[in-house]
């Protein structure tokens, strides 16, 4: 296994790190790692760089990078929105990718906000044949509804919270409250940065749209693997959210979900993080499942 | 701007280059990030700080620790020796790629505590603590109170992460293993800074020694005491709560020290 630092884009203005195995596996996807909200490549607690470097050991390579005006690369002179950087910084990566290793498949890993533009980049561009998204895309559902409802009647703490400080003395505005908090990034996203700046915010896509992009990406044959945190419970609380949230799409074995309740947001926890780095391991090994090329 | 790998060929360590632009200097700065959480959370701001004093003519190398970052290492491999080793190799590849003579390192929290022991070992001309970690003991108490505190955020939904105590290596969201805790216990500004004159040190102390503080804390100025007479101590009010549960995942972006460490750079250097 061997790291370089590489610097891409339209102006040079992008920087990464090529981890290449000493004997790439036939058939591997360039799995493209980027930023967490605003956190810089190497991701939370290390994940990028501890991913990165299991998967040059399996065969597999990879290419992190910061996106243009996180971290390492220099922002980019335009005022496109935090959507557009990332999928024309995705392009520019793998123009990159092809041009200079005859790259021609990708994944796309990303952990919150870059999960969700890890799943706008395979929307928008079909090079990318697979990808994971870590506390990604989510909708409330009845039972979402139902779960809010059970946690908050299970604790008093919460109830007498919930009455003092959310509804006071207007009971619909409490049931709103309850309702809508899901479609909002929790306080733990909040707190790693994910959201509440003009630069790298990001509204989910209105479901219906979300729903027509899932059909699409399936119809292409696209591999997904969706991981859900336990401490996103106003957006995700219970492990067949998803199923439900697409209850009218046939996956085809394309889409694989997991819900890791005793994990945070970050994966911060050894062992939350061992388990993570262990699934999307054996996750990439099914979807290029060749035997390494003789040396 | 040049990001690269340096050092062993085996052991690459990952820096940043920022060449000066405009006039230049005799000195090169040395940038020391944190470590642990604190990494993730400043390392914005170290890229603001070296940005700002390239620009105002200084050489500047910010560099990732072995172990941390896109360096190379285990973090459960990590100890203190490998630290410092990291940080003398930085010194030398700054040296090298600036052609400067003389070197000030800027070390903020944990990395304050690394400059100040790489400057018992090499000459240094200007030593810069930022929110430095006074003691490791207390820093090591403050990490599992951090630690602790998240963990009692979640109560009530069932977690992973097991309490930190004493014996704890995953804390935080990093790994301190046994002989790394033990090593950054013992480190205390006070007793063993390169200004002390009962440690037996290779070098002379640095020229001038400074302390910016984002928080006039009790440490601080016990730590001013065992400063030389001839050191500063500037507490500039500032973003500084590095170790708070309900921001430990969010980037920290204090804006008045980094323009303070420029304009007190300015002043005392050549």
């Amino acid at each position: 296994m061997s790291e370089r630092v590489i610097t891409f884009g339209e102006q040079g203005e992008l920087t990464g790190i090529l981890s290449q195995p000493a004997v790439m596996r036939r058939g591997a996807p360039w799995l493209l790692l980027w930023n967490t909200g605003v956190q810089h490549r190497v991701g939370p607690c290390r994940l990028n760089v501890q991913l990165a470097r299991r998967l040059a050991e399996r065969g597999i390579p990879s290419l992190r990078f910061d996106l243009s005006g996180l971290g390492d690369s220099a922002p980019r002179a335009d005022r496109r929105s935090g959507r557009e950087r990332a999928a024309s910084d995705a392009r520019s990566a793998m123009a990159l990718l092809e041009q200079r290793l005859s790259a021609t498949r990708f994944a796309v890993l990303g952990l919150c906000t870059g999960a969700d533009y890890a799943y706008n980049a395979a929307v928008t561009d079909e090079r990318v044949t697979a990808f994971v998204c870590l506390d990604g895309l989510s909708y409330p559902t009845f039972r979402f509804g139902l779960e809010r409802l059970r946690s908050f009647l299970s604790s008093r703490t919460r109830i007498l919270s919930f009455l003092r400080r959310a509804c006071g003395r207007f009971p619909a505005l409490a049931w709103r409250r309850l309702n809508t908090s899901g479609s909002r990034r929790s306080a733990a996203a909040v707190a790693a940065g994910c959201t509440g700046s003009d630069l790298f915010g990001w509204a989910p896509p209105p479901r219906r749209e979300a729903e027509e992009a899932m059909r699409t990406l399936v119809q292409r044959g696209t591999r997904s693997l969706w991981i859900y945190s336990g401490e996103e419970l106003a957006l995700y609380n219970y492990r067949e959210q998803f199923r439900d949230m697409f209850a009218g799409i046939e996956f085809n074995d394309t889409v694989e979900v997991d819900y890791f309740k005793e994990s945070d947001h970050l994966f911060s926890d050894a062992a939350s993080r061992e388990r993570l780095l262990n699934r999307v391991c054996l996750w990439m090994d099914q979807i290029c499942p060749e035997e390494p090329d003789d040396p | 701007m040049t990001p690269l790998f340096f050092g062993h060929p085996e052991e690459q360590l990952y820096g940043v280059y920022h060449p000066p632009l405009g006039g230049t200097t005799s000195a090169a700065l040395l940038l020391c990030y944190p470590v642990g959480h604190e990494y993730m959370r400043a390392h914005e701001c170290v890229c603001r700080l070296a940005t700002a004093l390239a620009k105002a003519g200084w050489p500047v190398l910010r560099f990732d620790y072995w172990g941390t970052g896109d360096s190379v290492g285990a973090d459960m491999d990590v100890t203190l020796a490998r630290w410092d080793e990291s940080v003398c190799l930085a010194a030398a590849e700054l040296k090298d790629m600036s052609g400067a003579s003389r070197l000030s390192l800027v070390g903020l929290r944990f990395g304050a505590v690394l400059a100040a022991r790489y400057a018992t070992t090499a000459p240094v001309q200007d030593l810069l603590l930022w929110d430095p970690v006074v003691s490791g003991e207390a820093y090591l108490d403050e990490l599992r109170a951090l630690h602790n505190g998240r963990l009692a955020e979640r109560r009530g939904t069932p977690v992973t992460a097991a309490p930190a105590t004493p014996a704890s290596s995953d804390i935080a969201g990093s790994q301190y293993p046994p002989l790394l805790r033990e090593a950054i216990g013992s480190c205390d500004l006070r007793r063993n800074g390169p200004w002390c004159s009962d440690a037996a040190h290779a070098v002379r102390p640095p020229e001038r020694s400074m302390l910016i503080a984002s928080a006039d804390l009790p440490a601080y100025r016990d730590l001013q005491a065992a400063l030389p007479a001839t050191s500063r101590y500037d507490v500039c009010l500032d973003d500084g709560q590095w170790n708070e549960a309900a921001r430990w995942g969010d980037p920290l972006r204090p804006r008045a020290i980094p323009a303070r460490i420029v304009d007190l750079l300015k002043r005392e250097l050549p």
